[in-house]
């Protein structure tokens, strides 16, 4: 073996003892921080500074079943997550590359849960959750830019659910809104969305209403809302407030 | 057939419980059912209902 064999191999077995000592120290951590796996509540779990990219990779899958609705087992369970001091964060957190590990289906009490958390294609199965209220709001951190959502009738309070931050709300298959829900402050909500969020309004229930953005309404659709003939019989926007003849479509 | 409602400048309109500047109304709702209210009467019960972080 000559000296430049004897470098290359003496680097391979540092890189094999320092990556055995990486995976030693991060299986020693979530063995920890979850209980080896039998952790069942995450209130404020992920919530402030130090959750990056990098960082938040738990090692074993996270069901939260709330076992009662005062069981707060999710509540803030992101808040702030992936901040630093004074909000200076560089990358998003692209929770569709976690979502394997994160099962939300059985959470009565949502609230709070990603709130002021940056990150980007949140997907949260919601079905279960009775209170949701600042769910995705907040933007002190950058706030979630877009989510894949699921929510039932089981849904009763929505105050400030979502932010400013929001770009895109897709409502997975099976959503229904069964509640006055408002979107008010989603300014830069796209086009696709506005269409998935009206699709899964119920079409049985009577005396609510769903609160829009003027703006992203306005900009998404290329219309002005307070002036029907912007939107005559036959435009996008007429036939689809007309498919939930229902609701009570108000804008701010 | 719907009703268009749109507050006056400076104004917010409220069914008691949703407070905006344009309403779109549903079937069975009536422009009775709404009343216009300033914004500083707004902004005082916005503040009154601030929702904080659960803890």
């Amino acid at each position: 073996m000559n000296i430049t064999e004897r470098i290359l191999r003496a680097k391979a077995d540092y890189d094999e003892v320092y990556d055995a000592g990486k995976q030693a120290e991060y299986d020693r951590f979530w063995d920890e921080f979850q209980q080896n796996g039998n952790r069942t509540v995450y209130w404020y779990g992920f919530s402030g500074f130090g959750w990056t990219p990098e960082t938040l990779n738990p090692k074993y899958p996270i069901k939260i079943v709330d076992t009662t609705l005062n069981a707060h087992y999710a509540v803030g369970m992101f808040y702030r997550a992936n901040g630093s001091a004074g909000g200076n964060i560089t990358k998003y957190i692209d929770f569709s590359l976690l979502a394997d590990k994160f099962d939300f289906s059985q959470v009565q009490r949502a609230t709070n849960l990603f709130d002021s958390a940056k990150f980007k294609n949140v997907i949260a199965d919601l079905s279960s959750a009775v209170y949701a209220n600042s769910a995705f709001a907040g933007t002190w951190n950058g706030g979630v830019v877009s989510v894949t959502l699921k929510v039932s009738e089981l849904l009763q309070n929505v105050g400030s659910m979502f932010g400013s931050a929001l770009e895109r709300i897709t409502m997975m298959e099976g959503s229904v809104w069964a509640v006055s829900i408002s979107f008010s402050g989603c300014t830069k909500l796209d086009k696709a969305s506005h269409i998935s969020i009206i699709n899964t309004l119920s079409s049985t229930t009577s005396g609510l209403t769903v609160t829009f953005s003027k703006t992203a309404v306005n900009n998404a659709f290329g219309i002005d809302v307070d002036d029907p003939t912007t939107y005559p019989e036959g435009s996008e926007w007429y036939e689809l407030r007309n498919s939930r003849s229902n609701w009570t479509f108000a804008y701010k | 057939m719907r009703h268009l409602l749109i507050a006056d400048k400076g104004m917010v309109l409220t069914d008691g419980e949703n407070y905006n500047t344009t309403f779109d109304l549903g079937e069975g709702r009536n422009p009775e059912d709404y009343n216009e209210i300033t914004e500083e009467e707004y902004e005082k019960i916005l503040e009154e209902q601030k929702p904080d972080m659960e803890v």
